[in-house]
């Protein structure tokens, strides 16, 4: 969407005309729920988190300031507190900062498919801070760009780059020769 | 994924340009990580389904309707549960088109209104003086005694069906034996006839409880009994039923139609089946025995005690287990892990030990901070669930009720030493007094602390209908039991402040000794040939000869 048009939906959606939200919505609801899905790796839970970040982005876009960042941020940033509360509710005893390892936990559901494939890489990034690890993933899982990711981390881009080689090239490390040869035999 | 790895590797060594030389490694390990990304399942039917729930919540925000957020918040709930006709068929066809529309206004209909079907908040309303009726009755005996002291589950809304036989035919003497059947110094129950004689037993125990703690005293002169509405508010329905066909039969015949009981079942492994009861305003939870694997326990290891969780680790897998579906334990205290599967372990080698596979956590009522005790003494008001420890998944949840209530003032007894008297019988009523000629009587001291104004849950039938109420009450701790076996279970002792539950109380005290079983020899070796019952009950020393 023209980043122009974007910003005449937002103002009129703020002056109380909703004709438009549907447009925003579609330009984002992939991208969200690929967000949400990523942290809880569990289909309904991110459909649930989904529609209350959008249903909350609805009720309260007349507090969108755009001067503050983009719609795109804000919207990121209803997305990342409604995955919080939703640890929170579920687990409310441990450390919510980092959602990879509350994700994996025994208790809570996880797609069967997300938790093979998660067993397969988690030793190599669980090293990672979590911050880092997000970078990557974000990048990689989800395709979004260093701006992207940068508005959603909240860290610059040129940092986000930076983090994002210095721990591929870690990662090439602990990969080793097993995923190199897994790479030129199979093709994987 | 190639062109994504080349996009990849293009930015890394405009980052990193020493990187290079690490181009196939990196390549691999960029491949690795991109073929292991999980599928996210992106529904295309979610998508056009939440934008068209968007678009009428813009609709309505535009005409500057309110924020509703009971749908948002009940979705959590239901999701994952497929509907399957268990109960009430009737109820489900009605429901049905409600919940696929998002209109979880089940019970409410005709204002669309939504509803909280687990609601977390306590209500409380005023009901003029003595707004129910009378509270002593003689069938109210026989409900506490009927329902049992069960020590570690909250088995604490009966149903319609469970009302006694009798509202007021059943005699205090058939009540009284009944409740000595066990002896032990429970209350435990026996559904058999009322005649029922007893095996001599080895010994009776005769339980002498010990005031110890402070001076007291109780000055109110009325107290607020609160009985608690059961309904969710269950419409007629009789208007949504002229429309709908049931092949079988005409349902618009049917009249002033109203939900009485539902089941849901999650259609998908290890899912649960969740009763409604808007009749008794009762929700439960239990594994969907469709979808769960069969358990050969030929082959699965015995468990040992070691291998029973700690009580936090149970009590977390509850707690997890309440927050998943969003149900409020605010209503509720420090959740406690039950430990009647003990009971008889005592003075047992471990590896005789029966581990049982599931355990229960309890959630004590709290009702303006002060705890519903049950009538014996042995449990708390509230609800509970089982957690099976082979699995660490929650099993089922029991006792959970709507908190609606009435509040009506009942004259207050501020006797001390009334109070106290009815302290030291350890109940209501006086223990049954055994006579020495056909009893070795076994005197246990019991020591009772300061009591706490509390409440203490009462079953009141009328008709077909039950009512529970909680009434305050003084509820004394026990303290010391040394000197009891652990079979006794009691862990206070509860005295009710309204009046004339303890006048009723007094007028229906008579003790009638239990019945039992005589000897006769006559009748061979077999122990279950040995005895028949008479009238005459012989000494237990003859007995055993």
């Amino acid at each position: 969407m023209d980043p122009n048009q974007e910003k005449q939906i937002i103002k009129a959606c703020q002056a109380g005309n909703f004709e438009g939200f549907g447009e925003l919505y579609e330009v984002y609801v992939k991208k969200i729920y690929s967000f949400v899905f990523y942290k809880t790796y569990h289909k309904e839970t991110a459909e649930d988190i989904v529609s209350i970040v959008f249903m909350k982005a609805l009720e309260n876009i007349g507090s969108y300031k755009p001067g503050r960042g983009s719609f795109s941020a804000w919207l990121y940033g209803i997305a990342r507190h409604a995955v919080v509360d939703h640890f929170r509710a579920v687990r409310p005893s441990v450390n919510i900062e980092d959602v990879w390892d509350l994700a994996d936990e025994q208790n809570l559901e996880i797609d069967l498919d997300a938790r093979e494939k998660l067993n397969e890489v988690k030793k190599y990034l669980a090293k990672f801070k979590p911050t880092h690890r997000e970078i990557i993933m974000m990048r990689l899982w989800q395709g979004l760009s260093y701006r992207e990711i940068s508005e959603i981390i909240g860290f610059s881009e040129a940092n986000c780059k930076m983090i994002f080689s210095r721990e591929m090239a870690k990662l090439r490390e602990e990969m080793g020769i097993v995923a190199f040869l897994l790479f030129m035999f199979l093709n994987i | 994924m190639e062109n994504l790895i080349k996009e990849i590797m293009d930015e890394l060594f405009a980052i990193d340009p020493s990187l290079k030389k690490y181009q196939k490694e990196l390549e691999a390990a960029t491949a690795k990580m991109i073929a292991n990304k999980p599928d996210d399942r992106f529904d295309e039917n979610f998508r056009q389904e939440l934008k068209m729930k968007l678009l009428a919540r813009a609709e309505e925000l535009e005409k500057g309707e309110k924020v509703k957020f009971s749908f948002w918040r009940s979705l959590k709930f239901w999701r994952g549960f497929s509907l399957a006709a268990v109960v009430a068929a009737l109820a489900l066809i009605v429901v049905i088109p409600a919940i696929q529309n998002g209109q979880f206004s089940l019970f409410n209909f005709k204002s669309g209104s939504p509803l909280s079907l687990i609601s977390g908040t306590m209500n409380i309303e005023e009901a003029g003086e003595r707004a129910f009726g009378d509270l002593a009755s003689s069938s109210q005996a026989l409900t506490n005694l009927e329902l049992g002291d069960s020590s570690d589950a909250y088995y604490s809304a009966p149903t319609p069906a469970a009302a006694p036989k009798t509202q007021s035919s059943t005699s205090r003497e058939e009540i009284l034996a009944r409740e000595v059947s066990g002896l032990g110094g429970g209350s435990g129950t026996n559904a058999a006839a009322p005649d029922v004689k007893m095996l001599p037993p080895e010994y009776a125990t005769k339980y002498n409880y010990v005031y110890i703690g402070e001076d007291f005293s109780f000055t109110e002169e009325s107290v607020a009994v609160l009985k608690r509405l059961k309904s969710y508010g269950s419409e007629n329905l009789s208007s949504v039923l002229n429309n709908l066909s049931f092949g079988l039969f005409d349902a618009s015949k049917l009249r002033n139609v109203k939900v009485q009981s539902m089941s849901i079942a999650e259609d998908r492994d290890g899912g649960y089946v969740v009763d409604f009861n808007p009749y008794e305003g009762t929700i439960s939870f239990y594994e969907n025995w469709q979808k769960i694997m069969p358990v050969n326990y030929e082959t699965q290891p015995r468990l040992r005690e070691s291998d029973v969780p700690t009580d936090e680790k149970l009590i977390e897998t509850a707690n997890d287990f309440l927050s998943r579906f969003g149900i409020d334990r605010g209503n509720y205290g420090t959740p406690i892990v039950g430990q009647s599967w003990k009971l008889g372990y005592a003075n047992v080698r471990d590896e005789d030990i029966w581990i049982p596979d599931t355990m229960t956590v309890q959630y004590p009522l709290l009702l303006g901070g002060k705890e519903a005790w049950e009538q014996g003494g042995y449990d708390r008001a509230g609800f509970s669930v089982n957690v099976n420890i082979r699995t660490m998944k929650v099993t089922g949840l029991y006792g959970l009720t709507t908190q609606n209530y009435q509040s009506s003032n009942y004259a207050a007894e501020t006797d001390k030493n009334r109070l106290l008297k009815f302290a030291l019988q350890g109940d209501l009523w006086p223990q049954p007094t055994y006579p020495e000629e056909n009893f070795k009587v076994k005197e246990v001291e019991i020591k009772l602390g300061t009591p706490s104004v509390q409440y203490m849950r009462y079953w009141k039938y009328e008709g077909n209908q039950s009512s529970e109420l909680f009434l305050p009450a003084l509820v004394f701790p026990v303290i010391d039991k040394s000197q009891a076996d652990e079979y006794f279970t009691k862990k206070v002792v509860v005295v009710p402040l309204v009046r004339e539950i303890l006048d009723s109380a007094e007028r229906e005290n008579t003790i009638t000794p239990p019945a039992i079983l005589e000897y006769r020899k006559d009748m061979g070796s077999s122990s279950s040939q040995i005895l028949t019952p008479t009238q005459e009950p012989l000494p237990p020393e003859k007995v055993q000869n």
